[in-house]
């Protein structure tokens, strides 16, 4: 495709060259009667244009002075506000998991009988959005992911079968619509398929959001387990976990030999291939501004990448030390790269920044290490507007400067809410009923706000720009901390 | 009149491609031509300040992109122009590549559009298509990606002869 684009806008660029352009001594004229006023160029225009010529001068300002880039509007804080009441579930068995979808916060998990429940508060109302829905006995469950259209809920396939079962919930009332199996699932967000990896079926199969049934389907070979990945922006918030992430319609696929291939999601039309994506071999696949970087190796010793346009085998951009695992890998910044790293000796984690070498520098090895920075361990990283955030909160620049301080309290989960704002759940010293301190942290410069103390979570908590819900003892607890 | 020299010289050296720009973005020659000459009335309108920029072209550009949503005032400016100067001369007509490419960009979101004219028509980086549209170039590879895949998807749409249910290249059935 990329091809065929390049001739079409070639052919579309000769075309404009074809057609005839007035002489300059018009334009001026233009300009001139312009500045008598003889066209017809209302107060509407007037402010186009000062608009035009003001974004147009700070633009090109910004460029000549090559000023910092100012840090994102962080959120407008204020003390955790509860929403309604406990959605009254009990989900005690494995982990459970809340999820804040515009006006809902959605929780799911296993209860102590076996039974996998789903539970939804109202945002709005503070009331529940049905009652609680119980999905039956399962040896155990696989988490739930949610968007607007809809929640799909994973727990274990049954035996002799694929993996996974999955059902697709309403989210107006909490009925399974419908249910499939398979060993992976991809659904971008909005997006009118669902696709599966069905090993039973030897097939990657495309199934009709509404009403599962079958659109399209690719074979599969035997044994084949084809991963699905979602490309991510560096400039965007991370995808949030269980949250449908934007696709743009398009469906990766790789295979355990490397194989690359994108297809239309809505249709199976295969778009491109890319053979050699990554070595042969477990990896683990991260897609971020078209590159594609694999933790590579068993034990994870070495991070790869490989430009998703183009052909050359991936190259090496990092390899660990004696002793090092990799975790994470994450652009982080122009031509940089960052990685997380777990240490066996001392049980220690560390971040590290690398930076690309030079176009033409050949002589140069392709990534150089910038900096290294103590973590948590199992810590992974992500990065959105020149801010690194570990996941146990550590918040650091692009040079590997420290925004957090010391902590007083162990943070226990943290997550980006806006480029500029980060939300940090902390388990500190203090006992009772409400042990975790919530604060808003900005990435401007690593000030915090205190929002106020949450009852300790059962599982995964869930936060947008307004709402935080978490699964607790209680049932589903929700706080608007914003807006 | 150096001014005007110096204006003529940067006019004949820039037109084209910001013509270029300007149908890209329209996929409306005739639109596009009345763009071209508005940006550059405009910046004759304030040579002084606008000849002393780093980039003038991508000035150019902003002040196309601006106009171009601004449907009413093409409309009624578009009109004024033509009374005055009469139609543009004829062009050859395009070619169906030409065609099935302007369709599909139709279909296109601005953000999208543009990112893809500034890249495949104008070559510019991804880095500089950031800095010109003040996004980061995360977003600028987000918005090329998901063109590139809307284009696609536009394009095989327009291929009547493929088989209703089950598109697609050797993997589909």
């Amino acid at each position: 495709m990329p091809a065929d684009l390049d001739r079409l806008f070639g052919a579309l660029g000769a075309h404009a060259d074809t057609v005839p352009l007035a002489p300059p001594g018009r334009a001026r004229r233009r300009g001139e009667n312009r500045r008598r006023g003889r066209l017809a160029a209302g107060l509407a225009l007037v402010v186009v244009l000062v608009g035009t010529v003001l974004i147009g001068t700070v633009t090109i300002a910004r460029r000549q002075a090559t000023p910092a880039v100012p840090p994102p509007p962080t959120v407008d804080f204020h003390p955790l506000v509860p929403v309604g009441e406990p959605v009254p579930i009990e989900l005690g068995q494995d982990f459970a998991m809340a999820l804040v979808v515009d006006d809902r916060a959605f929780v799911g998990g296993r209860s102590a009988d076996g039974h996998v429940r789903v539970g939804a508060l109202d945002l709005r109302t503070g009331r529940p959005a049905w009652p609680v829905a119980d999905l039956g006995a399962f040896e155990g469950w696989h988490g739930l992911q949610a968007g607007p259209e809809g929640i799909i809920v994973a727990v274990p396939g049954p035996a002799g079968g694929a993996n996974v079962a999955w059902m697709v919930l309403d989210p107006a009332t909490g009925r399974v619509r419908w249910q499939t199996q398979g060993d992976e699932l991809h659904h971008g967000s909005g997006e009118p398929v669902v696709v599966i990896s069905d090993p039973v079926a030897a097939a990657i199969r495309g199934l009709d959001w509404a009403t599962g049934q079958e659109r399209w389907r690719v074979p599969l070979a035997a044994g084949e387990s084809p991963r699905f990945l979602v490309e991510h922006g560096s400039g965007e918030i991370p995808p949030v976990f269980g949250r449908f992430a934007e696709a743009g319609h398009r469906l990766l696929r790789l295979d355990s030999d490397g194989l690359l291939r994108t297809y239309d999601a809505r249709t199976g039309a295969l778009l491109a291939s890319r053979p050699r994506a990554t070595a042969p071999g477990p990896v683990v696949p991260v897609i971020s501004d078209g590159v594609l970087y694999s933790i590579a190796g068993s034990p994870a010793t070495r991070v790869d990448a490989a430009a998703i346009a183009g052909t050359d085998p991936p190259s090496t951009v990092y390899t660990a030390r004696p002793g090092e695992a990799v975790r994470s890998v994450v652009p982080c910044g122009p031509g940089r790269v960052c990685v997380t790293v777990d240490r066996s000796a001392d049980a220690s984690g560390e971040l590290l920044a690398l930076q690309a070498r030079r176009p033409g520098d050949r002589d140069a090895p392709a990534f150089r290490e910038l900096w290294r920075r103590p973590i948590a361990t199992f810590g992974a990283a992500t990065s959105v507007a020149a801010r690194i955030l570990t996941t146990r909160g550590q918040l650091y620049d692009l040079d590997g400067r420290d925004l957090s301080g010391p902590m007083a309290a162990t943070p226990v989960s943290s997550g980006w809410i806006t480029p500029g704002s980060v939300l940090r759940l902390s388990v500190g010293t203090g006992a009772g009923p409400e042990p975790v301190a919530a604060e808003g942290v900005s990435t401007g410069d690593g000030s915090t706000v205190d929002l106020g103390r949450i009852p300790e979570p059962t599982g995964i908590c869930s936060w947008d720009t307004r709402f935080l819900a978490c699964p607790s003892a209680g049932g589903l607890r929700a706080w608007r901390f914003a807006g | 009149m150096a001014d005007g020299d110096d204006f003529d010289a940067f006019y004949r050296d820039t037109s084209q491609r910001l013509f270029r720009y300007a149908y890209g973005l329209t996929t409306d020659s005739s639109e596009a031509q009345d763009l071209v000459q508005e940006a550059y009335a405009r910046a004759w309108q304030r040579w002084h300040r606008v000849s002393g920029y780093e980039d003038t072209q991508a000035w150019l550009r902003l002040v196309v992109t601006r106009l171009a949503t601004d449907r009413w005032r093409r409309l009624g400016v578009r009109r004024a122009a033509w009374a005055a100067a009469g139609p543009p001369p004829p062009v050859p007509p395009p070619s169906e590549d030409v065609l099935l490419l302007v369709a599909g960009l139709r279909t296109l979101a601005l953000p999208l559009r543009r990112a893809l004219v500034l890249h495949y028509l104008l070559d510019r980086s991804v880095t500089e298509i950031a800095e010109e549209t003040g996004a980061s170039a995360g977003t600028v590879k987000s918005w090329l990606s998901r063109g590139r895949a809307a284009l696609a998807a536009a394009l095989a749409d327009d291929d009547t002869r493929r088989p209703a249910a089950t598109q697609g290249g050797s993997d589909a059935r």
